[in-house]
C-alpha cells in the first residue's frame, strides 16, 4: 500500500544540521496497522509529516521516495499532493486541541472537511440522492460520521463548540474529520496520549473497527509501547531519527534484536517483577545536530564495539520480516 | 508509634467560582461550586507508597495539595502523625512544612528559571537549619549526590538540564527539608520511559534510605502496580476502592475499578482480558449525579438504589474498602 525508501528530513540550525529523520525505510501492507514507536524527539512526527509533504519550515525532506498507489508522493506538485491528502491519506495530528478551531461549531468543522474534499456528489452516494439541497446531504453525512465515531446525540452536539466537548469527544470529532474523506490510509500521531486510559481504550477500539470495516491502513505513532504492542500488527522502533528495528509485534516485544529495543523494554515496569529495580538505559539521547559517526545508540549501548563507534550500522534481516540496524546482528 | 501517618476524615475541598454581581442580576447566573474532593476517608501508613489513580479531573491533585496543606479543607480534617494539620499550620507552620513535601508533574514549570540549582536548594536548607556558607554548600552537594547529580551542576539554571535531571532537582528540593511524607503528583508523566525508570528507582531508593511515606499520583497504571503497596481509586471527588495493589489489580471489586483496569494496555503474551468500554464521559464535578456518582456509566447497577443512595466506603473481604451497592462477591 505504501512504500517508504531512504526518507530524510533535515533542519538547518545554528548548531548544524538536525537530522530529524535519517534514512528511514519501511512498508505498509494493505489494511495493516503499523506502529511507529520511540522516545520523545526521535522523529516520529516528522516521519509522518514528511509522508504528507507537511514538514514545517525550516525543515526539508532532503531525500527519499514515498510510493503510494504507484506514485512517488515526494515528486507530486502541490495541488496533486493536496488531492491525495484530501482523498486518500488523512492525518490525526499530535495535539488535538490545536486541530479543532475553537470559534466554529464542531458540526461546521466536519461539514467544512466534507466540502473541501468535495466528497458529497449526490450521484455518488445513493443515500443522499433524494435530498434536494447539498446542505441537507452534508448535514446528514456529518451526523452519520459523528455517530460512526461514537459521539452521542449528534443532532444536538453538532451545534456545540469544541470547548463544550470533553477531551475524548474532541478526539472523536477529529477522527470524524479525518475519516470524512474515506481515506485508504490514516496516519495517527499519538491519537490517545492526552486521554484517560478508559477513553484511550474507546478510541483505539474505534480505530480498530475502522481498520476492520473499511480496510483503512493505519500508521500509529506512539511513545507508549504497551499501546503499540496491543494495537499494531508490526512495530517500527525509532531512535535518534533512524529506524532501529522493524518486525512483527510479537517478535519485537518478546524477541527483540536491537539493544535499544531491549533497553526500552527493560526500563518498563511491565516485565519486571515487583520489588526488583527497573533497568534504565544509561546516558541520554544524542544531539541530532551532532550525531556520532557510527550507530547513534553507541554511546549508550553496553554491547558497542569499535565498529559501532566508527561506522554506521547495517540493516540486517535476522528473521524473515524481522530486521534491525545493528553491528551485533550481522 | 501508630502505623498511620496521615489520616483523612470526611475531607472535602470545593472551589467556588464567583460570578460578578452584574451577571447575577442580569443573566441570573449563580456562583458555582466545583466539588473537586467531595468527602473522602482513608489512611496512609508509615513508609508505604499509596497509589492514587482515576480519570483526569477526578480530584487527585486537589486531594494531594490539601494533604500537604497547600489548600485549606472545605470540610473534614487531615491529621499528620496524630495531629490536626490546620492546627499544626497555625501553631508552627515551619515544623509542619518541614515534614511534608510535594513533587510536581511538570519539572519545567515547577522550578524557577531564574535561579541556579544552588539557590533552589539553599532556600529550603536554610529554612530548616542555620548553616555557614561552607556547610550550606556541602549540604547542597550532598542533596545533589543523593539524587544522582553532583557538584558540577550547582551553578546551572533549570533550562540547562534535561527533563529527568530537572525532576531530580525537584526531588532534591523536596528532600532538603528532610520530610517524612512526600506527595508525588505524576512525577514521571512528562518523562521518556528510559528516564522514567531512573526516577522510579531513585524514589524507591530514597524511600528505603530515609523511611519516606509517599502518596503517588499517577495515571500510568503499570507504574502504580509496580511501585505502590496499596492503591486508592478515585472517581469524581470520592474514593471508590482502596486496598493492596496486587489484590486490587487481580480482582477489582468496584465496577469503575474493573473498567479502569481492563482498559490498561498490557505487554504480555496471554490474550488481553476482556475490555469493559465505558459509555458516556466523566460527569462534571459542578453537578455530580445523584446516588452513586458512577451510576450513569455503570454496567453493574443493582437497581434504583444506585440512583438514589450514595454507597458508603465499606469493608470487604481481605481488608478491601469499596463504595458500591453491588454485593455479589
Ligand atoms: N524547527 C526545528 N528546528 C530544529 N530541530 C527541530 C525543529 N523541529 C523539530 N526538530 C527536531 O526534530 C526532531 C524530531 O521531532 P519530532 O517532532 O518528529 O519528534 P517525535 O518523535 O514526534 O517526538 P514526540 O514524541 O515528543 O512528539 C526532534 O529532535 C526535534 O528537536
Ligand atoms: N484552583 C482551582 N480552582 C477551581 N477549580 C479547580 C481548581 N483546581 C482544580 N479545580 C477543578 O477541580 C477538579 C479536580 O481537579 P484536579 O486537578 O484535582 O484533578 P486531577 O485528578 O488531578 O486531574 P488530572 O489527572 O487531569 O491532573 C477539576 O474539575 C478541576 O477543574
Ligand atoms: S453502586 Fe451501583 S451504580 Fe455505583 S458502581 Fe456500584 S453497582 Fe454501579
Ligand atoms: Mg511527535
Ligand atoms: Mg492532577
Amino acid at each position: 500500500m505504501l512504500r517508504v525508501r531512504n526518507l530524510a528530513v533535515h533542519f538547518p540550525t545554528r548548531r548544524g544540521t538536525v537530522k530529524a529523520v535519517n534514512d528511514v525505510s519501511f512498508e505498509l501492507n494493505d489494511g495493516e496497522i503499523l506502529g511507529l514507536v520511540g522516545e520523545s524527539g526521535c522523529g516520529k512526527s516528522m516521519t509522518l509529516l514528511a509522508l504528507m509533504g507537511l514538514v514545517p519550515y525550516p525543515g526539508e525532506t532532503v531525500a527519499g521516495e514515498v510510493r503510494f498507489q504507484g506514485r512517488d508522493l515526494l515528486k507530486l506538485g502541490r495541488d496533486e499532493l493536496r488531492q491525495v491528502r484530501g482523498r486518500q491519506i488523512a492525518m490525526i495530528f499530535q495535539d488535538p486541541l490545536t486541530t479543532l478551531n475553537p470559534v466554529f461549531k464542531v458540526g461546521e468543522q466536519i461539514a467544512e472537511a466534507l466540502r473541501v474534499h468535495n466528497i458529497l456528489k449526490p450521484e455518488k452516494r445513493g443515500l443522499f440522492s433524494r435530498s434536494a439541497s447539498g446542505t441537507d446531504a452534508i448535514r446528514e453525512e456529518v451526523i452519520r460520521l459523528m455517530e460512526a465515531v461514537g459521539i452521542p446525540a449528534p443532532e444536538q452536539r453538532l451545534e456545540e463548540y469544541p470547548h463544550q466537548f470533553s477531551g475524548g469527544m474532541q478526539q472523536r470529532a477529529i477522527i470524524a474529520i479525518a475519516l470524512s474523506c474515506r481515506p485508504h490510509l490514516l496516519l495517527a500521531d499519538e491519537p490517545t496520549t492526552a486521554l484517560d486510559v478508559t477513553v484511550q481504550a474507546q478510541i483505539l477500539d474505534l480505530l480498530r473497527q475502522i481498520n476492520q470495516k473499511e480496510g483503512t491502513g493505519i500508521i500509529l505513532v506512539t511513545h507508549n509501547l504497551a499501546v503499540a504492542a496491543e494495537f499494531c500488527q508490526r512495530l517500527a522502533v525509532m531512535y535518534a531519527g533512524q529506524l532501529m528495528e522493524l518486525g512483527p509485534t510479537e517478535a519485537v516485544i518478546f524477541d527483540p534484536i536491537h539493544p535499544y529495543t531491549k533497553g526500552l523494554l527493560r526500563s518498563l515496569p511491565y516485565l519486571v517483577p515487583k520489588g526488583s529495580p527497573l533497568v534504565p538505559i544509561p546516558g541520554s539521547v544524542p544531539d541530532l545536530a551532532q550525531l556520532p559517526r557510527g550507530c547513534p545508540y553507541s554511546s549508550r549501548c553496553e554491547l558497542a564495539t569499535a565498529a559501532c563507534w566508527e561506522q554506521s550500522s547495517p540493516w540486517v534481516e535476522v528473521q524473515p520480516g524481522h530486521a534491525a540496524r545493528c553491528w551485533r546482528s550481522t | 508509634m501508630s502505623k498511620t501517618l496521615v489520616a483523612v476524615t470526611g475531607l472535602k475541598k470545593h472551589f467556588l467560582i464567583q460570578r460578578s454581581l452584574i451577571t447575577k442580576l442580569v443573566a441570573g447566573a449563580k456562583d458555582q461550586r466545583i466539588r473537586a474532593v467531595d468527602g473522602v476517608d482513608f489512611e496512609i501508613h508509615r513508609q508505604e507508597t499509596l497509589g492514587l489513580v482515576g480519570e483526569s479531573g477526578c480530584g487527585k491533585t486537589t486531594l494531594g495539595r490539601t494533604l500537604v496543606g497547600l489548600y485549606e479543607p472545605t470540610a473534614g480534617s487531615v491529621t499528620f502523625a496524630g495531629q490536626n494539620v490546620e492546627e499544626l499550620k497555625r501553631k508552627d507552620p515551619l515544623a509542619f512544612y518541614r515534614q511534608v513535601q510535594m513533587v510536581f508533574q511538570n519539572p519545567y514549570a515547577s522550578l524557577n528559571p531564574r535561579k541556579t540549582v544552588r539557590d533552589i536548594l539553599s532556600q529550603p536548607l536554610q529554612a530548616r537549619a542555620r548553616y555557614n556558607p561552607k556547610g550550606l554548600e556541602e549540604a547542597a552537594i550532598r542533596l545533589l549526590e543523593q539524587v544522582g547529580l553532583n557538584a558540577h551542576h550547582m551553578d546551572r539554571y533549570p533550562h540547562q538540564f534535561s527533563g529527568g535531571q530537572r525532576q531530580r532537582i525537584s526531588i532534591a528540593r523536596a528532600l532538603a527539608m528532610q520530610p517524612s511524607f512526600i506527595v508525588c503528583d505524576e512525577p514521571v508523566s512528562a518523562l521518556d520511559v528510559s528516564v522514567q525508570a531512573q526516577i522510579l528507582n531513585l524514589l524507591r531508593d530514597l524511600q528505603i534510605r530515609f523511611q519516606l511515606t509517599y502518596l503517588f499520583i499517577s495515571h500510568d497504571l503499570s507504574v502504580v502496580r509496580y511501585l505502590c503497596d496499596r492503591v486508592a481509586v478515585m472517581y469524581l471527588g470520592k474514593i471508590v476502592e482502596i486496598g493492596d495493589t496486587e489484590d486490587v489489580f487481580n480482582q477489582p471489586i468496584h465496577p469503575y475499578t474493573e473498567a479502569l483496569l481492563s482498559s490498561m494496555p498490557q505487554i504480555k503474551r496471554e490474550p488481553v482480558r476482556q475490555r469493559i468500554l465505558l459509555s458516556g464521559s466523566v460527569p462534571s464535578p459542578l453537578n455530580p449525579p445523584s446516588g452513586c456518582s458512577f451510576h450513569p456509566r455503570c454496567f453493574a447497577q443493582v437497581g434504583k438504589i444506585c440512583q438514589q443512595k450514595e454507597p458508603e466506603l465499606k469493608q470487604h473481604a481481605s481488608g478491601r474498602l469499596v463504595a458500591c451497592h453491588r454485593r455479589n462477591l
